[in-house]
């Protein structure tokens, strides 16, 4: 620091010690039953990690009973019908319950403190998401206990799973209750894109951001455009199970293999959506017991943003059986070899890092060998089926078992256990046993070593996947016993970690601070942990300000940095620019309240209410939500502070609001939106597939189309809606509340016109939809649409009510500028929609 | 955005994002002209497969223009990395270390980027029809 900022009031210790107190009353854990109000990062990502963990504890039992069900030929230890929903349960619980929300768990607990942050901008948004993560998750997991399980394999591919004789309500709870967290995946993606672009600590240029935050960033922009394509997938499905559409059904024009697209477009990103943030996790343990900064942090950018775009050219390769072109095999055969690339890349970066360095060997980085050991053997078993000609030999067998699991094991679960065991200290105060480390570590390597490099030859000599049983004598035998014996040993080595986390501690001491000699910010907070998260918000200007940065934790502790204080009594962080984080904004962010936990719950519960039809509960459920949200919007967002600046320390004065592209509530929106587009995008793939399909007759010959006039008329009111909200912005920024008002009221009334003109073409030329899966592909497109401007009429008619309520004014106008982005992207589909529809059979051949 | 003197988020991504179109426009030609021509042909006639020449001619214009916008991004990286005259790791905490950084970071992904797109276009070479 300088020396101006040395003669500053933080030379005071009494003055040091009010900041304290009034901090820690601000950011004070509620006790009792509100303690689960709580929305701060530390305790949901607690909660969301915790949570997480024991989801694979129960997916990994399941893991077991298959396992010991294999274990000898002819078993009756599970009936074939339980093998089924156990192996389908297993898959789906451990990719969506358990290695999906770790990342975002991880995430929302270390990196805001990684980037001197107090928090992420939208707590309530992680609340939100946790808590609809743990309704989904137990709903999806417990009905295996009441026989109601999925049971057509993780990729519920048609037409199995949509035949309702063959697989019953197990389907609806899969793709129910897995679009609910997904749901929840894309709101924990936005919170964090806008936590690393916007929270960092000033100073933090992007090219002095800590290597976890930039994985972070890739693998959530990742998100927005993996798991979209998997809601519209689940819509259509829904559609076609509930209602008879008929999405992928042959007989009326449809084709399973739509949902195989869709669900891979999704599927093959997300496996590297599960990756990275694990490698991500050794890209910070890596350098620390180096005890030097990483070597080539350009070339982990490139192999972090590198994977990040190759991942969505690879999804036919789980494709490649079907009986596609060759070319069509060949490009992402292509694209399958060419990602090996960035993620050998990475390895390399570690490798050089430790070989530069002076490693200091200790439990996490035990954990980090063995993962590169296993990562990479799985990684060229990847390289093997990514050739189509190969693939045609082990698809389906237990070789893709045995691949899978070294990928996943060794690029995701190893490295997370790295992870814990590093940065427990950070979050529970105290170290996990060295000894216990080593234990889990050798039982965990060998065993898991055990079980499945003998199945890459059960695979090879025939063994297919998802049989519960075989027969004797075809050389499966031994192996099978092996794989089995090995998996115990792996999960006595998930016992000692989780005794390790559990057991009591009683009077062992607490960790030194910075237990590991690290160099990022989040090893800045002493032992124990405050609740504040930082003590101030630090400036930086290198990668490692513990190691580099003189000074540093003293200033730190003194409170010489920004925001040491909360003088007014509210939770506060700061906002800083994307490229280069200089300071920006004070945002206060809402502290604690249980409106988050009650909207989740009450959109969770119209989602389990439509899985068993019950239609009345399901619309008074989504109203209750509507409302819930409704409420949790108007007093928790956009508030009007009661003055328009504040020092923030060292003599800078920021704005306490500010909105249009400078909010973090207006990026909010614009991610969201990226993310619908691309779920929009899928429905409009969706028909052009169908349209190459048919040779002729897409739309078919005797099928009438939505017509005109009644698309043009849609579109027509809703450009005029959409010029309305424009006019409005406007009359606000001139301070003209009455026309405000005006016209956000006719923008209403236009944009309704709009949508319900847009469902009166088809319905006024009378497509059906069970008829055929062309009128079912134009009316989901309709009614996605119409969906959208409905949302767009409910926003506008809040903002009329924020005007009315003086809460929307000239000077606080975030919600219309939010809400005027909206409808960008409302216009957007609308024309899409309209040139699809409506334009493209004209010229359609 | 992307023609700026000043390297950002949007210039780092432009070259894999071009990969990403090269691969949707080749993928796209081949197998939407491919599923075009075979959908009545589902059962297999003994006919001679779809020759795929128009496909393999629109994934060729492709390439040209997604090699030669990525040279362009190359040339724009080499300037950005360049112009500060910093030396790696571009760790310093001013414009010209985020600046040497970003161009850094964006001519290694045009290199891997093209490497992409070449690997993409390869099957093209190869395969001339929809068998």
């Amino acid at each position: 620091m300088t020396d101006a900022a040395l003669a500053s009031p933080q030379d005071d210790p009494e003055v040091r010690k009010g900041q304290e107190e009034r901090l820690e009353k601000v950011w004070e854990t509620p006790k009792g039953v509100r303690y689960w109000s709580a929305v701060n990062n530390s305790e949901v990502g607690i909660w969301y990690t915790a949570t997480a963990l024991f989801f694979f504890l129960f997916a990994g039992v399941l893991g077991l009973l298959i396992r010991t069900q294999l274990a000898v030929p002819d078993n009756d230890f599970l009936s074939a019908t339980f093998y089924n929903q156990v192996f389908t349960l297993h898959g789906t619980a451990m990719m969506f319950l358990f290695a999906i929300p770790i990342f975002e768990a991880v995430a929302i607990l270390i990196l805001p403190e990684m980037l001197g942050a107090r928090d992420l901008p939208f707590p309530r948004l992680s609340a939100f998401g946790y808590w609809s993560f743990l309704l989904g998750g137990v709903f999806v997991c417990g009905s295996i206990f009441f026989n109601a399980a999925p049971d057509g394999g993780w990729f519920m591919y048609p037409p199995l799973t949509t035949d309702e004789k063959q697989t019953g309500i197990g389907a609806d709870v899969w793709l129910l209750g897995l679009s609910f967290i997904e749901v929840a995946s894309i709101a924990a993606a936005v919170e964090l894109i806008v936590g690393t672009l916007k929270c960092r600590p000033p100073g933090m240029r992007i090219n002095l951001m800590p290597l976890y935050a930039w994985y972070v960033l890739v693998v959530a922009g990742m998100i927005l455009f993996a798991f979209p394509p998997l809601i519209a997938g689940d819509i259509l499905f829904e559609l076609e199970r509930m209602f008879g559409w008929p999405f992928f059904d042959p007989a009326k024009g449809g084709d399973p293999l739509l949902w195989q697209h869709l669900f891979w477009i999704f599927g093959h990103p997300e496996v590297y959506i599960i990756f990275l943030p694990a490698i991500a996790l050794l890209a910070m343990i890596v350098p620390t017991f180096a005890q030097r900064p990483i070597l080539g942090y350009s070339w982990i950018v490139l192999a972090a943003v590198g994977t990040g775009f190759l991942s969505f050219g690879l999804w036919v390769h789980h494709m490649f059986t079907t009986g596609l072109p060759a070319i069509s095999l060949a490009f992402f055969s292509a694209a399958s070899e060419a990602v090996a690339i960035p993620t050998g890349v990475q390895i390399f970066v570690f490798l050089a890092t430790l070989l530069a360095g002076r490693v200091i060997y200790s439990v996490p980085m035990l954990y980090a060998v063995g993962a590169l050991a296993i990562f990479v053997f799985g990684g060229l078993t990847g390289v093997m089926v990514a050739l189509a000609p190969f693939d045609w030999q082990a698809h389906d067998s237990h070789f893709v078992v045995a691949h899978l699991h070294y990928t996943l094991i060794g690029g995701m679960f190893f490295p997370l256990l790295a992870g814990i065991y590093y940065y427990f200290p950070f979050v529970m105060d105290r170290r996990l046993s060295d000894r216990l480390g080593k234990i889990s570590f050798w039982l965990l390597f060998v065993g898991f070593n055990v079980t499945f490099l003998p199945m890459h030859i059960t695979g090879l000599r025939g063994m297919p996947r998802r049989v519960f049983t075989y027969a004797e004598g075809l050389g499966f035998d031994t192996l099978n016993m092996v794989s089995t014996v090995g998996a115990f040993v792996f999960a006595a080595g998930v016992l000692v970690v989780a005794w390790d986390i559990l057991r009591p501690r009683g009077k062992e001491p607490l960790a030194p601070r910075n237990v590991w000699n690290a160099g990022t910010l989040e090893w800045l907070s002493p032992n124990p942990g405050k609740e504040w998260g930082v003590r101030t918000v630090p400036i930086v200007s290198t990668r490692y300000p513990l190691w580099d940065q003189p000074n540093f934790v003293r200033d730190y502790d003194e409170g010489r940095f920004y925001l040491p204080d909360a003088e007014e009594g509210k939770r506060e962080t700061l906002i800083t620019s994307v490229l280069d984080a200089r300071p920006i904004q004070c945002l206060r962010v809402p502290g604690n309240t249980f409106i988050t936990m009650g909207a989740a719950f009450l959109t969770g519960g119209a989602f389990i209410a439509a899985t068993f039809y019950a239609w009345t509960l399901t619309i008074g459920f989504s109203i209750a939500a509507l409302i819930a949200i409704l409420i949790w919007l108007w007093t928790g967002t956009a508030i009007i502070p009661e003055k328009k600046d504040k020092d923030v320390g060292l003599g800078l004065r920021l704005p306490l609001y500010v909105s249009g592209p400078d909010s973090v509530g207006w990026w909010a929106m614009f991610i969201t939106m990226i993310g619908d587009m691309s779920a929009f995008a899928s429905l409009i793939f969706g028909y052009f597939f169908y349209w190459t399909i048919h040779a002729t007759g897409f739309p078919p010959a005797d099928a009438a189309g939505p017509g005109l006039l009644w698309p043009f008329t849609a579109l027509v009111l809703t450009i005029a809606s959409w010029g309305a909200m424009l006019l409005a912005r406007r009359a606000n920024a001139a301070d003209r509340p009455p026309s405000l008002r005006l016209w956000l009221a006719l923008s209403v009334v236009l944009a309704v016109g709009g949508g319900a003109a847009l469902l009166w073409g088809p319905h006024t030329t009378g497509l059906d939809p069970t008829s055929h899966v062309y009128p079912a592909t134009v009316w989901v497109i309709a009614i996605w649409t119409a969906v959208h401007v409905g949302v767009g009429v409910i926003m506008t008619l809040y903002c009329l009510a924020r005007s009315v309520g003086s809460k929307l004014t000239k000077e606080h106008d975030i919600d219309i500028h939010n809400v005027v982005l909206f409808w960008h992207f409302a216009l957007i589909t609308m024309a899409v929609s309209v040139a699809t529809i409506a334009l493209f059979p004209l010229v359609a051949r | 955005m992307i023609a700026s003197t000043r390297a950002n988020l949007v210039t780092l991504v432009t070259a894999p994002t071009v990969w990403a179109l090269h691969f949707l426009v080749s993928y796209t030609a081949a197998a939407g002209y491919c599923a075009k021509t075979m959908a009545d042909a589902r059962v297999m006639t003994g006919a001679a497969w779809p020759d795929i020449t128009i496909a393999r001619l629109v994934i060729l214009a492709a390439t040209v223009v997604a090699v030669a916008i990525i040279a362009l991004c190359t040339r724009q990286a080499w300037g950005h990395w360049r112009s500060g005259d910093v030396d790696p790791p571009f760790d310093e905490p001013s414009f010209e270390g985020r600046q040497g950084f970003l161009g850094f970071a964006t001519l290694l992904l045009c290199g891997l980027s093209v490497v992409g797109v070449i690997f993409v276009a390869l099957p093209a070479v190869f395969i001339g029809d929809c068998r």
